[in-house]
């Protein structure tokens, strides 16, 4: 007797019902991959990160900037291998909706600090040699269609300029990213531009640097540094917290709130709307085959054939629905990190995700069908052929 | 005869008979409007927070390109060119009811511990309090002395902020504030400290202004002002009413929720009809007898339809119903989430009202008609004779 194929044959049974309980299983699976790789996105930023950098920031406020001067200071600290500034630059391109990071830096400094940032040689040299240069991710580059050699109008938000004309700047670089750490939706340009514009009056806006970025002295560990300078810093102009690159990035995601507790709570609703619609269509299959368990029962067949025959079948029916929802989140990919954009630069489904969702499928198709096997393995074969219709 | 109806009492019997399934079906409805209504309700009292409470004489000015507070940057010596605009309104003294506020997102720890969050710090003038009246009360503890180094507090950030109980004392850069009084305020003002702008400032080490506010004389076209205030020689600004600014606070996140609670409840949706229609097919497959003989006493096929399509509105009823009753303790509690827009914590409560109720109960009757469609269909062309054999 050949099990499967009676489960094949039970299953399609019934062809509409199979077919709609495999699409809500797909959908929602489908959505339960989304919502998980919205978080781990988030995190993988954080995961990524060196430990061999270090970011100095304003312990005040996320918005403060901290003065110029603090660059030479921190220089001197034991450990310390090279800083470089970061100034959060918040232009706008064309329209308000188009958003995305700009920060002006030290180019040699940010090649030097961050191998992951790949760019060919020559667009290197051209971006240090035009002061009006900057280099952007491929990622924004492809979004509005820029291409080495264009200029790009940003209009100053926390730096407008006298005049009230946007900023120009001209893109000598694209670059691509070797780790989610990295992304490739943002712009970087001269430091010194902006810092010029400043004390000319060319522009107006708060001096200073938002960031610095240090890397490490081989040997040196990243707290101790980091102690050294805040505790230089601790009577102020500006109060510093200093925190390696990974920290900093996690306080962005924190920041998002109970984000993950939140979409972690609609996962879990998902998870149990699955389960319900799968026992839903196992139940309504169990009361139309009480007569054909209770001929298999009768034939001297065991408790444990009924108990394996429905496992099988909402297990079957599970994972052929996950699989579908699974393969879509593993589609949809390219779709949604575009949707997301700036949002989560690095969208992906992580393989833990994949894993975990095939877990839960095989968990709700057990759990699904356990019901009404349990129910046909008590089943006394006279009752079950009086009664099955 | 044709136009005989199955008696109401069919469908509901129906339901009762095959309980679990129905029951299934419906609460796979319910949990899909539990989660649309979930965050429906966190949009709405979001966006109660920022809708409704802005004044319309009161008018807000940045610096001109500025999107946000956090951008804007007024020179301290500007704001008295604000303060004689003949527009503004004037106190019995005859005082200009206009102030220059600062502002500035600070890094505060959580009280529960769990990481720090950005928090205004708003500093005001004694204009500011003036101007924002009766929509600005003390619920605990008293008001700020000018000229001291005092804050007071939103009420939700009271408790949901470290250091920020009436009595506490909160270190600002390198200076300490000691929190004099706890505040109430409809909208999205809840969720920030207040302290004197001149001690603020020197805190921070931050002179300039960010932003200057000042209520509307009787009479002023504000419309009309605002339009002028764009080009003007000596103070060109970004100027709005209180209402629309807030209204523009809310935009991104306003819009990420409504975006999620239909895309969530959309996916949802689908996946509980497609079960509620399993349920429905094996509901007339079970049936077909009893249909055939329905038929055959003389009922029409329009009734025949009529029953089944009751039948699933019945199930979408009662899980819309079981829906609402669970979402309907989330009313009125209390949370807090990041504005994209300002990158700061508001606080807000989840607010479950009448129309978001009823429209839940239309989209799950809904569901369940569409989902009941195909089968009352099939169900009403069944031959009477066959189905009878059948059965």
């Amino acid at each position: 007797m050949n099990l499967e194929r009676l489960v094949r044959r039970q299953a399609l049974s019934h062809p509409v019902r199979a077919l709609l309980t495999v699409g809500a299983v797909a959908v929602a699976m489908f959505l339960l991959c989304f919502l998980r790789s919205i978080v781990t996105s988030l995190d993988a930023a954080v995961k990524e990160s060196s430990g061999r950098r270090i970011i100095t920031a304003s312990a005040v406020s996320l918005f403060q900037a901290l003065p110029a001067s603090y660059s030479a200071a921190i220089a001197e600290v034991d450990g310390v291998a090279t800083v470089s500034r970061f100034t959060w630059f918040g232009g706008v391109y064309k329209d308000p909706e188009n958003f995305f990071a700009q920060f002006g830096t030290d180019p040699q400094l940010l090649l030097d600090q961050y191998p992951e940032i790949e760019l060919p040689a020559e667009h290197k040299q051209a971006w240090f040699d035009d002061k009006r240069g900057a280099i952007v991710g491929i990622g924004i580059a492809e979004k509005y269609g820029w291409s080495v050699g264009d200029t790009v109008p940003l209009l100053g938000t926390i730096f407008p300029r006298a005049g009230g004309e946007p900023w120009e700047f001209t893109v000598r670089g694209v670059y691509r990213s070797t780790r989610a750490n990295v992304d490739e939706m943002t712009m970087y340009f001269h430091w010194t531009l902006l810092d010029e514009a400043l004390e000319s009056g060319e522009s107006m806006g708060p001096r200073g640097t938002s960031v610095y970025l240090i890397r490490l002295d081989d040997g040196w560990e990243g707290e101790e540094v980091a102690q050294a300078i805040d505790d230089y810093y601790a009577g102020g102009p500006q109060r510093t917290r200093t925190q390696p690159e990974a920290a900093f990035q996690a306080d962005f995601v924190n920041m998002m709130g109970n984000l993950p507790t939140f979409l972690g709570m609609i996962g879990a609703a998902v998870l149990v709307a699955i389960l319900f619609g799968v026992v839903n269509t196992m139940t309504i299959a169990a009361r139309e085959r009480l007569r054909s368990m209770g001929i298999l029962k009768a034939m001297g067949f065991s408790d444990r054939v009924p108990i394996r025959l429905y496992l099988m079948e909402s297990t079957m029916l599970v994972l052929i629905g996950g699989g579908l929802g699974i393969g879509l989140a593993w589609l949809t990919q390219p779709g949604l990190r575009a949707m997301f954009g700036t949002f989560i630069p690095v969208y992906q489904v992580a393989g833990e995700t994949y894993l975990a969702a095939t877990v839960a499928c095989v968990g709700i198709g057990l759990l699904a069908g356990l019901i009404p096997a349990l129910r046909a393995a008590r089943l006394r074969p006279v009752e079950a052929l009086r009664r099955g219709a | 005869m044709a136009r005989r109806l199955v008696p109401f009492s069919y469908p509901l019997r129906s339901l009762a008979v095959r309980w679990q399934a129905s029951l299934l079906s419906a609460l796979g409805i319910a949990m899909s409007i539990a989660v649309l209504c979930g965050v429906f309700a966190l949009r709405s009292g979001f966006q109660a927070l920022h809708a409704e409470t802005g004044a319309k004489d009161v008018v807000v000015y940045m610096r001109k390109g500025a999107t946000s507070e956090g951008e804007s940057g007024i020179p301290l010596d500007r704001v008295n060119t604000y303060r004689v605009m003949p527009e503004v309104a004037r106190d019995e003294q005859g005082q200009p009811l206009a102030a220059g506020e600062s502002y500035l997102a600070l890094f505060l720890a959580k009280a529960d511990d769990l990481g720090l969050v950005n928090v205004p710090i708003r500093g005001v003038e004694p204009a500011s309090l003036k101007i924002h009246g009766k929509a600005f009360r003390i619920v605990e503890g008293r008001a700020l002395a000018f000229g001291s180094d005092e804050i007071v507090v939103g009420r939700p950030i009271s408790r949901r902020i470290h250091n920020c109980q009436l009595g506490d004392t909160l270190l600002v850069n390198v200076t300490p504030f000691k929190v004099v009084g706890i505040f109430d305020h409809d909208g999205a003002y809840q969720s920030e400290i207040w302290g004197d702008v001149d001690r603020i400032a020197a805190a921070l080490d931050r002179p300039m202004r960010q932003r200057v506010v000042a209520r509307m004389a009787p009479g002023v076209d504000v419309a009309a002002h605002i339009a002028r205030i764009a080009d003007d020689k000596r103070i060109p600004s970004k100027a709005m009413t209180e209402r629309d600014y807030f209204i523009a606070q809310m935009g991104f996140l306003g819009d990420v929720l409504v975006i999620l609670g239909n895309l969530l409840g959309g996916i949802l949706g689908i996946a509980a009809m497609l079960g509620a229609a399993n349920t429905m097919l094996a509901a007339v497959g079970s049936r077909t007898r009893e249909v055939g003989v329905l038929r055959s006493v003389g009922f029409g096929q329009t009734a025949i339809l009529l029953a089944f399509l009751t039948e699933a509105a019945v199930i979408g009823l009662a899980g819309g119903l079981i829906g609402c009753l669970m979402v309907l303790p989330l009313d009125g509690i209390e949370t807090g989430t990041m504005n994209w827009k300002t990158f700061t914590e508001t606080a807000f409560a989840f607010r479950v009202d009448a129309p978001l109720l009823l429209t839940a109960i239309g989209v799950s009757v809904a569901l369940g008609l569409v989902a009941g469609l195909v089968p009352a269909w099939r169900a009403a062309w069944l031959r009477p004779v066959e189905a009878m054999r059948r059965g």
